[in-house]
């Protein structure tokens, strides 16, 4: 199963785990899966309105979804996905 | 509170130094205890990719991120915090800086770099309960010595309680074979003996000291004394900030004319500029030195 790398400020939502394993074929249906088994965590990722928060990076393996199928984008198993939330600033 | 060993504190505010004019950025990586105390065990150097616009903008490439991330997982590692630096402007975080924060429970630290050299660093913890409810609240950073030897051909250097390098003088004679004179004094020695006095670093008759060695490591604070035209001394505890002020530490005693916490406002990155610190804060120093003079202080035999 593809596994999702949760970062450190949302595992509170996911049991404090580093990673969950979700069953899906696409980015899409990772994500929806991942938020099925956590609820809590919907908030902290998408807008009221269901779209991924703009901040919100995801990663398949050490490619940008953007860059690929966005969230159609293909997964199988033993592919690992990251949610990177951005960082940034300035004065 | 966020833990940071020397190296990691040193090596962040370098980066500042190293990129200016335009903006540094990092990762932390450690632990995040239950207590919410992180402490930092790697740094990771990041590239910014705002070229646009690096004097007054920062963005840590994702990808940058994803190696960091699988690299420090490898040691058992986790992202507990960034880095940045602020070129010639303070170390507060901006309204951008809070805007683009979405790590909770993580530090952002920032560095305020003048003229290219780093002068304070200050960490804030992102709190709330979402983006719609969050804030940047300030948290104290404990610096730490790193443990062992940090190069192993080396002894480890001696260090003050605070964890920095002490400024030795390597000519100064103990009374024991097994202790440096600051601890051992011979008699008849003044106070501070044993530590290094710096004698280009004088201002009107007034020579200061070094116990924190300045010049060995950057740092933002630390111990240092000042010695008067009669050989007589008091000790300083200072650190760079403003606004300024000047407290009494330990009040006069027969030995010496107080230690006294002041605040000086250049960074203490040389001689120079140490001087220009002694300066200063010397008309108070003197207030005291001329007040412990007329109480009959007695003076070093």
């Amino acid at each position: 199963m593809p596994k999702i790398h949760i970062p450190t400020p949302l595992r509170q939502y996911v049991g404090k785990q580093p990673a969950v394993e979700v069953k899906a074929g696409t980015i899409g249906a990772a994500l929806s899966d991942l938020v099925a088994q956590h609820p809590d965590l919907r908030r902290h990722l998408y807008t009221d309105d269901g779209k991924l928060r703009a901040f919100v990076n995801v990663y398949l393996n050490d490619e940008d979804v953007r860059y690929l199928q966005k969230e159609a984008t293909a997964v199988k198993d033993g592919d690992s996905i990251s949610i990177v939330p951005s960082i940034a600033g300035g004065r | 509170m966020l833990k940071l060993p020397q190296s990691a504190y040193v090596s962040l505010r370098r980066h500042g130094e190293e990129t200016y004019p335009h903006e540094c950025c990092g990762v932390l990586l450690g632990q995040i205890g239950d207590n919410s105390v992180r402490t930092v065990t790697s740094v990771a150097r990041a590239g910014n990719t705002r070229t646009d616009s690096a004097h007054n903008r920062y963005n840590i490439d994702p990808k940058d991120l994803i190696r960091i991330q699988r690299e420090g997982r490898g040691r058992g590692e986790d992202i507990i915090g960034f880095y940045h630096s602020h070129p010639d402007h303070p170390a507060r975080w901006s309204q951008t800086d809070l805007a683009e924060a979405h790590w909770f429970g993580c530090s952002y630290v920032i560095t305020s770099v003048e003229k290219g050299k780093a002068v304070l660093t200050n960490s804030f913890e992102l709190t709330g309960s979402g983006e719609n409810h969050k804030k940047l609240v300030d948290e104290k950073i404990e610096v730490s010595p790193p443990e062992g030897s940090p190069d192993g051909n080396r002894p480890q250097k001696m260090r003050a309680a605070r964890g920095q390098p002490i400024g030795r003088d390597h000519a100064a004679i103990s009374a024991s074979p097994n202790d440096p004179a600051f601890v051992a004094r011979p008699a008849g020695k003044p106070v501070y003996y044993g530590f290094q006095v710096l004698d280009d670093v004088n201002v009107d008759g007034f020579t200061l000291g070094k116990i924190t060695d300045f010049e060995e490591e950057p740092c933002d604070s630390g111990d240092a004394f000042v010695v008067a035209p009669d050989n007589s001394r008091a000790g300083l505890v200072w650190e760079v900030h403003e606004p300024p002020y000047f407290e009494e530490v330990r009040p006069a005693d027969p030995e010496r004319w107080g230690v006294w916490a002041v605040s000086f406002p250049f960074p203490m990155t040389d001689r120079e500029n140490a001087r220009r610190n002694l300066q200063t804060v010397l008309p108070r120093l003197n207030e005291k030195w001329e007040a412990w003079r007329r109480g009959g202080g007695t003076k070093p035999r």
